[in-house]
C-alpha cells in the first residue's frame, strides 16, 4: 500500500473515531454501531465469499457460534467475553474445517445448498434443545446476558461508545486483515481458484487446503463479531443470530457491495443497515410490509444497475474522472 | 535422442472412462532435454495421457514414474510441484486476473514472496514476448495470446517437464513460426517438453522422437522421419489428414 493510500486510510479511521463526541442520540448511535457490526460481518464473509468465491450461504452459523460460546462463558462461568470471543473463534474454525472438508467436495450450486442445510441443522439443534454441553441455552428463548457493571473487561458499557470503539477496532483490524490476505500469495492463489479451479491446481496451488483456510479465517473473525454483537445486544435471540435472515444479509452487502473487493462490502453495508433501519423505524410503524418492500427495491435496483458491485463501479467513475482531468493538463500528468 | 537421463516414463498406462477405453497399454520414454511429439487423430487419447501424467485423473492400470517417483496417484498440485507444468487445450485462464498476475499465480510456487513472483513473471512475459499486454485482463484477450499466457503461467512454475497440448492451435503461420522459435528456445534453457500438435510441420521440426496414437493404442515411435514413413502412421493418420503438406 503506497503512503498516500495508508494516511487516507488512517484519516478516515480518525474522522470515524470522532463521532461519538458530536452523536449524543443513542438511536443514532445504535445505527452506527449496527452498520459498523455488519460491515465487519461482510468483510469477514468476503473472505470466503468474495475472494475465494464460494457461495456460502450459512456464515450466520458462525455468529451463532461465537455468540453462544462467549455468552455461555460469561454467564455461567463468569469469564469475560474478550476470551470468550477468542473460544468462540476458534470453535468456529474448527467448525469450519468440519463442515469445510465435507461441503468443499461438492461444488457450485450444491456446495450453497449444504451450507444452507448446515445452517438450518445448527440453528434446530440450539432452538430444540434446552440444554446443550451441559449449559442451560433455553432453546427458543435464548438467554439474557447478566449486567455484570460498566467496564471493558465485561464488555458491557452503560454509554453506547464503548460498543463503538471495539466494533470499529475489530472493523479495522478485519479490513487490514483482509488487505493483508488479497495482496498476499494466499490472496493471488484464492482468487485463481475462484476463476479456474483445475488451472489453479495444475499450477501447485492446494485449492482443498486453501479453501479450508479461507473457510477457517472466515468462521474465526464472524465468530469474534458473533460475540460482540450478542454483547452489545445484551440478549441472544437464536432465531435472530441463527435466523437465515443473517445469513443472507451479511452476503447480501459483499455482493452487492462488490465481491473481492476489500472496500465494496464495507460501503454497502454503511448504506444498507442504516436505510434498513431508519425504513424499519419511519415507514414499518405506519404501514406494516412497506418498508421492506423499498428495501427489497432498493436492492433490486443496486443489482440491476451495478451487478458487479458498487464499489467497482465507483473505482470506474474515479478512473474516468481522473482520466478527464489528465486529458486538460497532460503536462502535469504523473503517477 | 542425446542419450539424456530418463526422466519420465510411462509404463503400460490404460484408462478407462466406463466402457470406453481411452488410453490402451501405452507405454511413452522421455529423456532429459528431449522434445517428444504425440501426434494421433481426435479422440486418439493424447490429451487423456497428458491429463492422467498431470495428475487430473490416475490411470486405470499402470505406472508414471517422473525422476524415480511414482506419481500416478498424486493430486495435480504435487505433480506440480515436483516439475510438471502444463498448457490447456482448452484454455482455462483465470479471466479476472491480468496476465501479469495469471503469470504470477505460478510464479508463486517457488518465489512466494509478492515482489518476487511480480519480477519473475515479468521475466517470463519478456521472455514468451507478452509483456506489452501485462495489464490485460484474462477475459479480454483472444485465443492465441490466452495459448500463449497459458504457457507463460507454466513456465513460471519453472518445470522440467513441460506439457503442451496444442499451443499452436488458431495462430497464423507467421505466428506460429514465432512460437516454434520460443518453444525451441525453451528446450535449450533446459526444459524436457512433450508436445501434442496438429500442425505437422511444427511437430517435425521440433520433436526428436514422436509418438503416434490411434485409438487409444500406440501403433507407431521413433525419429520424425521413421515416423512419417511408417505405413501404419500414413494409412491410420497422416495419409488423410489435408493439412500434413503444412
Amino acid at each position: 500500500m503506497n503512503v498516500k493510500k495508508a494516511a487516507l486510510c488512517a484519516g478516515i479511521v480518525l474522522a470515524t473515531a470522532l463521532i461519538p463526541l458530536f452523536v449524543t442520540n443513542n438511536l443514532a448511535m445504535q445505527y452506527i454501531i449496527n452498520m459498523l457490526i455488519f460491515a465487519y460481518f461482510a468483510t469477514a464473509w468476503n473472505i470466503i465469499g468474495g475472494y475465494a468465491g464460494q457461495l456460502a450461504l450459512g456464515n450466520g452459523v458462525y455468529v451463532g457460534i461465537g455468540a453462544y460460546v462467549s455468552t455461555i462463558l460469561f454467564a455461567y462461568e463468569g469469564i469475560t467475553p474478550w476470551i470468550g470471543m477468542l473460544a468462540g473463534g476458534v470453535i468456529a474454525a474448527l467448525l469450519a474445517l468440519i463442515i469445510g472438508s465435507i461441503t468443499f467436495r461438492l461444488s457450485g450450486s450444491y456446495f450453497a445448498l449444504a451450507t444452507v442445510a448446515m445452517l438450518h441443522i445448527i440453528r434446530l439443534t440450539f432452538l430444540s434443545n434446552n440444554y446443550m454441553f451441559g449449559y442451560h441455552t433455553k432453546g427458543a428463548l435464548g438467554i439474557s446476558l447478566p449486567w455484570r457493571g460498566n467496564s471493558i473487561i465485561n464488555m458491557q458499557f452503560e454509554e453506547k461508545a464503548g460498543y463503538f470503539y471495539i466494533i470499529l477496532a475489530l472493523l479495522v483490524a478485519a479490513g487490514a486483515f483482509s488487505y493483508r490476505i488479497k495482496t498476499s500469495k494466499m490472496g493471488y492463489y484464492l482468487q485463481a481458484i475462484n476463476t479456474n479451479p483445475e488451472a489453479a491446481s495444475s499450477l501447485g496451488v492446494n485449492v482443498m487446503g486453501m479453501k479450508l483456510k479461507a473457510s477457517m479465517i472466515s468462521a474465526f473473525m464472524t465468530a469474534v463479531g458473533g460475540s460482540f454483537y450478542v454483547q452489545f445486544l445484551n440478549v441472544l435471540d437464536p432465531s435472530r443470530i441463527l435466523g437465515y435472515d443473517m445469513s443472507v444479509q451479511i452476503l447480501l452487502f459483499a455482493i452487492i457491495g462488490g465481491k473481492g473487493t476489500l472496500w465494496g462490502p464495507i460501503i454497502a453495508s454503511l448504506i444498507m443497515t442504516p436505510l434498513q433501519d431508519v425504513l424499519r423505524g419511519i415507514v414499518g410503524a405506519s404501514i406494516s410490509g412497506l418498508a421492506q418492500a423499498i428495501y427489497g427495491l432498493v436492492l433490486m435496483l443496486f443489482i440491476y444497475f451495478l451487478p458487479a458491485g458498487l464499489w467497482p463501479a465507483i473505482i470506474k467513475l474515479y478512473n474516468k474522472i481522473v482520466a478527464k482531468i489528465r486529458a486538460r493538463a497532460p503536462a502535469n500528468a504523473g503517477e | 535422442m542425446e542419450g539424456g537421463k530418463l526422466l519420465l516414463q510411462v509404463d503400460a498406462v490404460t484408462k478407462q472412462f466406463g466402457g470406453l477405453t481411452a488410453v490402451n497399454d501405452v507405454s511413452v520414454d522421455v529423456n532429459q532435454g528431449e522434445i517428444v511429439g504425440l501426434i494421433g487423430a481426435n479422440g486418439a487419447g493424447k490429451t487423456t495421457l497428458f491429463n492422467m501424467i498431470a495428475g487430473v485423473f490416475p490411470p486405470t492400470e499402470g505406472k508414471i514414474v517422473f525422476q524415480d517417483t511414482e506419481i500416478q496417484k498424486l493430486p495435480c498440485q504435487k505433480i506440480s510441484r515436483l516439475g510438471i507444468g502444463r498448457t490447456y487445450q482448452i484454455v482455462k485462464p483465470f479471466s479476472n486476473l491480468t496476465v501479469l498476475e495469471n503469470t504470477m499465480v505460478g510464479a508463486l510456487q517457488h518465489y512466494p514472496k509478492i515482489a518476487g513472483a511480480r519480477q519473475k513473471a515479468l521475466d517470463i512475459l519478456d521472455f514468451i514476448g507478452l509483456s506489452h499486454r501485462k495489464d490485460v485482463v484474462g477475459a479480454s484477450l483472444g485465443l492465441p495470446e490466452l495459448k500463449r499466457m497459458e504457457l507463460a503461467r507454466a513456465l513460471a512454475t519453472e518445470p522440467k517437464l513441460l506439457l503442451l497440448d496444442e499451443v499452436m492451435a488458431g495462430l497464423n503461420p507467421s505466428d506460429g513460426a514465432k512460437v516454434i522459435e520460443y518453444i525451441q528456445k525453451i528446450k535449450e534453457s533446459g526444459v524436457t517438453i512433450i508436445i501434442i500438435e496438429h500442425v505437422m510441420k511444427a511437430i517435425m521440426t521440433l520433436s526428436d522422437k514422436i509418438y503416434v496414437l490411434n485409438q487409444g493404442r500406440l501403433i507407431a515411435q521413433g525419429s520424425p522421419d521413421e515416423v512419417s514413413n511408417d505405413p501404419e502412421v500414413i494409412k491410420s493418420y497422416l495419409g488423410e489428414k489435408r493439412y500434413v503438406k503444412n
